[in-house]
């Protein structure tokens, strides 16, 4: 039987080690600890209490891990497994304790449990604090997500960021692009205040963070790219007419977007340097007379892009294989991916290639639906009286931000496996066009 | 993922030498296998494509000789030097009337706007509402549901009216901007708002108004003046306003 002792950083609670058997990988993970060094005098304070409570929220809502309550489920967890002589040590610890549940990824139903330590071992990874709350959260959200590498083969979530517009006051037409995590905390603003951002795309290039966004600043809505930290700007693409919604391809090569530069709003391919934007002329992709297209979004591996028209009637989702269209055979034509009638739009392709999350409207109510590309299947994700629009998947195709927009706009992370949407913005203001870093 | 670029140089005699060897060549194979009766999409293509070579050394033998161009893809070959952008081609349409050549070249909006009275490039708070009696002729339009043509014969003698202010004022230059009720997503919306912006801006270059003077500005339904959840609401916000820029 293999055994796999597994310690995530600590900063209260006592030693806990549970052997349980292990079977998803066929090498035993190696013991990992992390100690966090406060001074004494610094050991219960409020700092490591806000600590301590972001790390028990990560655990459930970005790494997949379910809080076990004390002792009852513990036990009966334990009692499976069979587990000898170490039991009654465990069992006489209180504390909180953490099992990631297997079954969520493999279906085999085995558990690890994730135990914290506070007395620093010799082998333990050490890192000071910052004591800055932001510095210290990201540090310790990067470790997790590391953690969730490890364990499930999955990226994790909780150091990337989610980008969105906020306008303060609907009645004033100004809003700005903010960066936040995906708790909704330590968000910051990256525009003018003067101007009217929206639509942003987040991404990492060469080592620096930047956003490529829409902007209202010279009067017509264009297409900028901007370095997170910095107020300078540059024009993406001299197209004329609006240039909306962009979207850019996982290797940062091309983006889509959609202008009326031929009279009518068309989807526009265009090569991309993330520090110089456009590259050479753009290409139109589709067109329909007398119609509207929208949203595009790439597949991961580009040689799709799935978009919103209506020239069917009402605004659908349509796939377009780019390799066609690029060759000019002729037969480009854009595939109608089907689904629930009502008004599909705003689709985002999920990272791992599999997924389409669209909001379409289920009576009058928008909600979130999911497509299956290898089923071909529609599922509803969301339910409730609240319009939701724009879900951006995050890195592990298994979370999703979207934002609401009636009775107010405000961002939601929804979980695909609990189907639990949490709420993380609150205020005045409208907050929408989320999008989550990859 | 590294980028190609390709520098194509379009020198005279190696045109000469290698396209119409090249040509030569395609123009043998399409014949043979025309002959052959392997008729298929691709050769017709191929055939194209052989065509385009032997109209460039055509032109390099007038002395029609083209620059060295950097291209960022190979899709830029489709593209004429005076375009914009590289279009959809009329076969990929189905054999449905294309809008898509009837504004271009000449119908669409200008790159630049003229500089403002500071020298600068101008900036959302240089195009003004419109002001007494500008405010009465570039009213606010409104449109039925669904709608983003005009049918009203006062919204139609209202756009004429504009189109003579506009070209008794000829460094006068207009916005038009599209709007949408709450009802449609505002992704959805932000396309669907040029639409009308455009209805309105095709009408007024018929009347004769340069394309070059009026651009669309899309707002989806990020702009309501109505907040309500109402039809009255709706129907509020389904407009489009107008804002001016003067020299």
């Amino acid at each position: 039987m293999k055994v796999a002792i597994f310690s995530v950083c600590s900063l209260f609670g006592k030693e806990l080690f549970v052997p349980l058997p292990f079977e998803l990988h066929e090498k035993v993970i190696e013991e990992q600890r992390f100690y966090l060094a406060p001074p004494s005098s610094l050991a219960k304070s409020g700092y490591f209490i806000e600590l301590w409570g972001t790390l028990a929220f990560d655990l459930e809502h970005a790494a997949c891990f379910t809080k076990i309550q004390p002792q009852k489920e513990l036990d009966e967890i334990l009692s499976i497994y069979s587990v000898a002589q170490k039991i009654t040590k465990a069992r006489s610890i209180l504390g909180d304790a953490w099992l990631f549940s297997l079954e969520n990824f493999s279906g085999k139903g085995k558990i690890i449990a994730v135990h914290l330590e506070s007395q620093r071992r010799e082998e333990s990874d050490f890192f000071c604090l910052d004591y800055e709350l932001s510095i210290d959260v990201l540090r310790m959200r990067r470790e997790l997500d590391s953690l969730t590498q490890k364990i499930s083969g999955r990226p994790g979530i909780a150091s990337l960021p989610i980008f969105y517009s906020m306008q303060k006051d609907p009645k004033v037409f100004c809003g700005q692009i903010w960066m936040a995590h995906y708790d909704g905390r330590f968000a910051k603003p990256l525009t003018r205040p003067d101007d009217y951002a929206i639509c942003p795309i987040g991404f990492t290039s060469f080592g620096e963070r930047y956003i490529l966004f829409v902007s209202y600043l010279e009067g017509i809505p264009k297409l900028f790219l901007q370095k997170v930290g910095s107020l300078e700007r540059l024009n993406v693409s001299n197209l004329r007419g609006n240039q909306l919604l962009p979207t850019i391809n996982k290797n940062q090569a091309n983006i889509a977007f959609v202008s009326d530069a031929t009279g009518q709003a068309e989807i526009f391919f265009q090569s991309f340097h993330p520090t110089k934007g456009a590259i050479g002329k753009p290409i139109q992709l589709f067109s329909r007379p007398g119609s509207v297209q929208a949203s595009p979004t790439f597949s991961p591996d580009g040689s799709s892009l799935v978009f919103v028209s209506d020239h069917g009637g009402t605004p659908r989702i349509y796939q377009l294989s780019l390799a066609d269209r690029m060759l000019q055979k002729g037969k480009a034509a854009p595939k109608d991916l089907g689904g629930p009638l009502g008004e599909a739009t705003s689709p985002s392709w999920s990272p791992d290639g599999k997924k389409l999350a669209y909001s379409a409207k289920v009576g009058t109510v928008r909600q979130i639906w999911v497509y299956d590309f290898a089923l071909e299947k529609h599922t509803q994700l969301t339910t409730g009286f609240e319009d939701k629009e724009n879900p951006s998947w995050a890195q592990d195709s298994l979370h999703l931000v979207y934002n609401t927009t009636s009775p107010s706009y405000q961002l939601y992370v929804l979980d695909l496996l609990t189907k639990k949407p949490f709420r993380i913005t609150c205020g005045e203001g409208r907050f929408h066009y989320p999008y989550w870093e990859k | 993922m590294e980028r190609e670029d390709f520098i194509i140089h379009i020198g005279r005699n190696k045109v000469k030498k290698k396209s119409i060897a090249r040509a030569g060549a395609h123009l043998f194979a399409a014949l043979f296998l025309t002959g052959c009766s392997l008729w298929n999409g691709n050769l017709w293509e191929d055939a194209k494509t052989s065509a385009r070579y032997i109209q460039r050394a055509g032109q390099s033998l007038v002395g029609d000789v083209q620059e060295s161009k950097l291209v960022a893809n190979q899709w830029e070959f489709y593209a004429s030097s005076e375009e914009d952008f590289i279009p959809v081609e009329e076969n990929d349409l189905h054999n449905t009337p294309s809008t898509t050549k009837a504004n271009q070249q000449g119908l669409m909006q200008a790159k630049k706007l003229p500089a403002n009275a500071k020298g600068q490039k101008p900036t959302s708070s240089d195009f003004l509402s419109p002001a007494g009696q500008l405010a009465s002729i570039f009213t606010t339009l409104h449109f039925a549901t669904d709608e983003h043509v005009l049918y009203k014969q006062e919204s139609i003698d209202a756009l004429k009216k504009m189109a003579i202010y506009l070209k008794r004022n000829p460094n006068m230059y207009l916005f038009i901007e599209g709007h949408c009720d709450k009802r449609a997503s505002e992704a959805y919306n932000l396309a669907l708002g040029t639409r009308r912006a455009n209805f309105i801006r095709q009408f007024l270059i018929k009347e004769g108004i340069e394309a070059d003077r009026l651009f669309t500005v899309s707002h989806g339904k990020e702009r309501p003046i109505d907040f309500r959840d109402h039809k009255d609401a709706f129907a509020k916000n389904r407009r489009v306003e107008f804002k001016i820029y003067q020299v």
